[in-house]
């Protein structure tokens, strides 16, 4: 456990100079600051980048830019997300830890660390959403598929961090669905389903907390969704298949097409079908 | 031995300025305790989880665990100690200490920002409305019955005085 | 809001509620410096050398200490609460820090002193220990216990039916939101060493400090300023308690150790496996019951904690006439870190394990689990009742508790209701747990037959009027956050008929208040209070002989209280002391299951209880409410869990899931006061109860709501995977 200095750039230049150390990231800190209080994070140099900004909300065109400092408060009280990222905004709405962690923890921080079972990646990838980052060598665009590379794992060079997710809006007569299993308040999410419905063709299915990466599944018929996901999960290799102390693999996948036909139906009624 | 971090700091803490120089690789809750002599804040957890280290950063209800110091620096912090005098208590801690919403008062951070943030935009909530509000902050001694009861009565005083 | 009149129930609140109350780590002495403690990361293992000279090296450290050092200043850490063989069990030797050998991850190898926290925790962490893994050895019984009454094996032989059942009950922990903490200050020119310690037990602390340092304790003086939850955790015996104060000794400098919250976690209670065979009639009366219990209690530690491993055994059959009874139970010292006291104090587990075999005769005669109850439940003209244990059950009416939250619960009509699966595809079930909870302190029982009597600790009280006629009382007893000052105030105030605002309570100073055992064993009002209403009547007495001379001197009595040692009357052996009084409740619990994922929410709890004569009713609501949220956690979610390498893996509360307050429902709280015979205000104790009678009625409320569809509930907690387990297992075992 070392001690530490600490960065505050106020530029993304400035930050993406200061990136070339070995440094660790915060953002919203909640993952990091307690981890490097802990010692399970061991540094020299962090990087703070509480006064770049990075925290704005801007419609352009078909995407909604989401700077990666932006809480999951914003979401919840920004009426252009509620109305065009209505997921996301769900998701946001279901994050626990009071009305102080919705203020701190950030979407863009939530994607950095990749954790298999959190609320945002499988939200992502159900959203297709593009991952913006930043180095001394310029700006790289990275679908969110290929962001998350593994537990824990995204696609994150070194000296890079990520300034912005450009997330597809939902188009009018498409509808969404969220649903997120937890233990009790205070777990972390178990499994996470995110579910595109679109008024025509295959609608889809993102599971979150089953695998190292989101699984997105199509759903040929929602009437099937079980089964479908089902045999997508058993397809899983091993090595893949995501297990922590609250749950091991085989309780995920049990429950797994539970999660995606609750998310499914969801999804239906704000379509106005019967589920 | 090698040079110790450190961070110059300036914030208005309570409605008062003030400065130190603090260890850059502490976190708010520490600085506003150590460097500032806040007891209106407490490290429960360094997890984020409890919620006893909550303060209104520049209005915002945070947990200031999660934070390093430079993010409090030019701010504007607001710790329990100012919301009420015992001659002029706060609503909300009026109403937790008439219905004995408390224990211990390790928790009382969280929980009373937790009530004025929530009354602030909900002044007549449901009682699902509560326990949603005060869900960010762990209490261990009271099952959170009484608190529910005294965010309840703190919702009617506030409204009586409003009214 | 000044003045005389009390608006509110707890005194001095707004100190709490203006964030202005000072608990130990608000201490910052001039000079200060800082501890933490480096731990070992191996379970069993030779400690051939602590490496210590990187964490001398880390700027700020002022002193680095190893076990070897250590043992050239200190003695073994003293038990706390009594000699170990009082409970059938062997001495040990635990010392502060590991010296040549790591029993538990987790035990201290070396201590850091520095100038910050923060250096302090960089220096442990640069401490490593150089380990040779010892293969793994069969675990050393620490004690065994045998309670034995009637004739268990005639019994079994004509008993129509039978079942046998195994409950595992995992490890869980108390949890308070302020972690342990302690101040040492050696004060070189008086020789006095005054430590601010967040504690339950300020004298035993003052005695355990002297005799592991060697010092007289009229040297000590033990503080503890206000408290943020014990829950039975922070009793004497703790390894960092005599640690910090030798850092004070060494460095001449004032030291505080603030416990991390991982450290906190380590602690825990609870783990045991239940063996119960029970035979009894159509009727569904339980004419004979037998447990075989085993009970891994960690590495031996100094604290009362493993002492709970006694208390459960000993607490069997709860509260119900079984005419043949056997329990046995194995202590066994293992590789975890040392049991801690926890609230329940093991007779919570002793409460679930009969309220679930209860549940289990009752589903295998087809009788509803209250009519059950009623036919096996000791009835008023029964007390007091010596147990197979010898601890005798004072006083209660259990059948009339039973009756009383049936009704509150409205449990007939929930039964009758209740849509399961409802059309939301949820289970739904109702339990009932009927609980007893010996109190008041003196766990060790049985006979004398010639053994070493005990006798019941006593509390005393100081109540002092000055001549502007405040009033301070000064106790034994202290006060861990429940708030008992308040009721201590209103007693000394109704003795001496002034206002509660007149009264001040001090509490927690071994300088300053008459000796006693602090907090433990529900025992804060019905011993300590009883001490307060004696001083104040003798103050009163010498007020009215001295009435109309003026005052310029403050008037002080002072008194000691200790329960009565009551005996059955057809007895005619001698018994040892145990706990004095009992308290009771009765609980109902609703639960929904939802099948595809077993997640349980408990929807309602009401609970009936009997605290004896109720002396501050919010108090002692609040502390039930407290209990209550405990065991529901417990029944659900709590479990400290351990990996393959020994390390804890529950370290945080994102992975140790206590109660949040939208996981709770709202409780349904009555009284029923039977009057304690043994003490003085026929109060018995409040705090305790509750965690057992709230986790067995969950748990037989899961239990009923899978009925038909899965194995019977056989453990806590009951996760979701755990639900769905059983949901899967076809058939109900047993």
């Amino acid at each position: 456990m070392k001690r530490f200095h600490v960065a505050y750039p106020t530029t993304a230049d400035e930050a993406a100079g200061l990136l070339q150390t070995d440094a660790v990231i915060v953002g919203g800190g909640t993952l990091t600051v307690p981890a490097l209080t802990r010692g399970e994070l061991n540094t020299a140099h962090v990087v703070d980048l509480g006064r770049l900004g990075l925290d704005e909300i801007v419609p352009d065109g078909t995407v909604i830019r989401l700077g990666a400092m932006v809480s999951y408060q914003q979401l919840i009280t920004s009426a252009l997300v509620a109305e065009r990222l209505p997921m996301p905004h769900r998701m946001a709405s279901g994050i626990t830890g009071g009305i102080q962690i919705r203020h701190q923890g950030t979407v863009g921080g939530s994607a950095c660390a990749a954790r298999p079972n959190s609320d945002v990646p499988a939200v992502l990838v159900a959203m297709r959403a593009e991952m913006l980052l930043r180095s001394p060598a310029g700006t790289r665009r990275v679908p969110v598929d290929e962001f998350f590379l593994g537990a824990e794992r995204a696609d994150l060079r070194r000296g890079e961090f990520l300034t912005e997710i450009a997330v597809p809006s939902t188009p009018p007569g498409w509808t969404t669905g969220y649903y997120k299993l937890k233990f009790a308040e205070s777990s972390w999410p178990v499994v996470t389903a995110a579910c595109v419905l679109p008024p025509a063709g295959s609608a889809e299915v993102t599971i979150g907390g089953v695998a190292d990466v989101p699984l997105r599944i199509t759903l040929p018929e929602t009437n099937r969704t079980e089964h479908t996901v089902a045999e997508r999960i058993s397809a899983i290799p091993t090595e893949r298949r995501w297990s922590d102390l609250r749950a091991d693999a085989r309780y995920r996948a049990r429950v797994a097409g539970e999660i995606a036909c609750r998310a499914v139906r969801q999804a239906l009624a704000a379509r106005g079908d019967q589920p | 031995m090698t040079e110790l971090p450190e961070l110059p700091l300036t914030l208005v803490l309570n409605g008062k300025e003030v400065s130190a120089t603090v260890d850059a690789d502490a976190t708010v809750v520490d600085v506003l305790r150590e460097e500032f002599g806040v007891t209106g804040v407490r490290a429960g957890c360094r997890n984020g989880d409890c919620g006893t280290c909550t303060a209104l950063v520049d209005g915002r209800s945070v947990k200031t665990c999660l934070q390093l110091p430079g993010r409090i620096h030019g701010a504007d912090v607001q710790t329990l100690e100012s919301i009420g005098t015992p001659d002029h208590p706060h609503p909300v801690q009026r109403a937790f200490l008439e219905c004995y919403s408390f224990q211990c008062g390790f928790c009382l951070p969280g929980m009373t920002f937790a009530a004025i943030t929530l009354l602030e935009h909900t002044p007549d909530p449901t009682d699902a409305q509560i326990r949603d509000a005060l869900s960010g902050n762990l209490c261990r001694c009271t099952g959170y019955e009484n608190f529910v009861r005294g965010v309840r009565r703190a919702s009617r005083l506030m409204r009586e005085t409003a009214g | 809001m000044s003045g005389t009149t009390q608006p509110w129930p707890k005194t001095d609140g707004f100190a709490y509620a203006g964030g202005t109350a000072s608990f130990v780590d608000d201490l910052r002495p001039d000079g200060l410096l800082h501890m933490a403690v480096a731990r070992s990361t191996r379970a069993h293992a030779r400690l051939a050398k602590v490496n210590t000279a990187e964490a001398e090296r880390v700027a700020g450290v002022v002193r680095v200490l190893d076990g070897r050092e250590a043992s050239t200043h200190l003695k073994p850490i003293p038990y706390a609460m009594g000699d170990p063989e009082l409970i059938g069990a062997r001495r040990g030797h635990p010392f502060a820090v590991a010296v040549d050998q790591v029993h538990y991850p987790g035990e201290p190898i070396a201590v850091v002193v520095a100038e910050s926290p923060r250096a302090a925790r960089a220096g442990a962490a640069a401490v490593s220990g150089d380990y040779r893994d010892l293969p793994d050895d069969e675990p050393e019984v620490l004690a065994e216990n045998h309670f034995r009454a009637g004739d268990p094996e005639a019994a079994f032989a004509s008993a129509p039916h039978e079942l046998e059942v195994t409950f595992p009950i995992a490890r869980s922990t108390g949890a308070p939101l302020e972690p342990r903490g302690y101040l040492a200050s050696w004060d070189e020119d008086t020789h006095k060493l005054t430590v601010h310690a967040s504690h339950q037990q300020p004298f035993a602390l003052r005695a355990t400090l002297a005799e592991v340092l060697g010092m007289p304790e009229t040297a000590i003086r033990v503080v503890v300023p206000p408290v943020g939850g014990a829950f039975g955790i922070k009793m004497a015996g703790q390894p960092e308690e005599p640690l910090v104060c030798l850092m004070s000794l060494l460095c001449r400098r004032p030291v505080k150790w603030i416990e991390t919250r991982a450290e906190t976690m380590l602690g825990g209670a609870r783990e045991q496996v239940h063996h119960v065979r029970a035979g009894f009639d159509a009727d569904g009366q339980v004419v004979v019951f037998r447990d075989d219990i085993t009970i891994p209690v960690g590495a031996e530690g100094a604290t009362p904690g493993w002492r709970q491993a006694y208390v459960t055994a000993a607490t069997l059959p709860t509260a119900y006439a079984v005419p043949n009874v056997e329990i046995r139970s194995r202590v066994l010292a293992t590789h975890q870190p040392p049991w801690q006291s926890c609230r329940g104090y093991g007779k919570e587990t002793a409460v679930l394990v009969m309220e679930r075999t209860m549940d289990l005769v009752a589903r295998h005669v087809g009788l509803d689990p209250a009519e059950v109850r009623r036919r096996n439940l000791l009835t008023t003209e029964s007390l007091p009742h010596r147990m197979p244990s010898g601890y005798l059950v004072d006083s209660g009416d259990f059948p009339a508790l039973l009756t009383k939250v049936l009704h509150a619960a409205d449990y007939e009509q929930q039964r009758a209701s209740i849509v399961s699966p409802s059309e939301d595809g949820l289970l739904h079930g109702l339990g009932i747990a009927v609980e007893v909870t010996p109190e008041g302190g003196g766990h060790a029982s049985g006979p004398l037959n010639g053994r070493q009597p005990t006798a019941a600790v006593p509390e005393a009280a100081t109540v002092r009027i000055e001549p502007d006629g405040r009033v301070v009382v000064l106790s034994s007893v202290t006060n861990p956050g429940g708030g008992n000052e308040t009721s201590l105030a209103r007693l000394a105030a109704a003795e001496l008929g002034v206002d509660r605002g007149r009264v001040t309570v001090i509490q927690g100073d071994t300088d300053l208040c008459p000796p006693g055992t602090g907090n433990a064993s529900s025992r804060g009002t019905a011993v300590g209070g009883a001490a307060v209403v004696l001083a104040a009547r003798d103050l009163a007495q010498k007020l009215r002989e001295t009435e109309g001379a003026e005052r310029t001197e403050a008037l002080s009595c002072t008194r000691t209280y200790r329960p009565e040692t009551l005996r059955s009357p057809q007895e005619t052996v001698a018994y040892r002391h145990s706990y004095p009084y009992f308290s009771s409740g009765a609980y109902v619990a609703r639960v929904s299951v939802d099948p595809a994922t077993g997640v349980v929410r408990v929807l309602g709890l009401t609970a009936v209880h009997d605290c004896g004569r109720v002396i501050d009713e919010v108090l002692v609501e609040g502390q039930l409410q407290g209990a209550i949220a405990m065991g529901i956690g417990l029944a659900v979610s709590e479990s400290s869990q351990f990996g393959a390498d020994g390390a804890l893996r529950t370290s945080s509360f994102k992975e140790y899931l206590i109660p949040r307050a939208n996981d709770l429902p709202s409780f349904t709280i009555e009284h029923h006061e039977t009057p304690a015979p043994g003490t003085l205000l026929g109060a018995k104790g409040a705090g305790e109860a509750g965690v057992g009678g709230a986790m067995a009625a969950v748990a037989n409320a899961v239990d009923d709501a899978l009925a038909g569809q899965g194995a019977a509930v056989t453990t806590v907690p009951l996760t979701p995977p755990t639900v769905l387990d059983l949901l899967e297992t076809r058939g109900r075992q047993p």
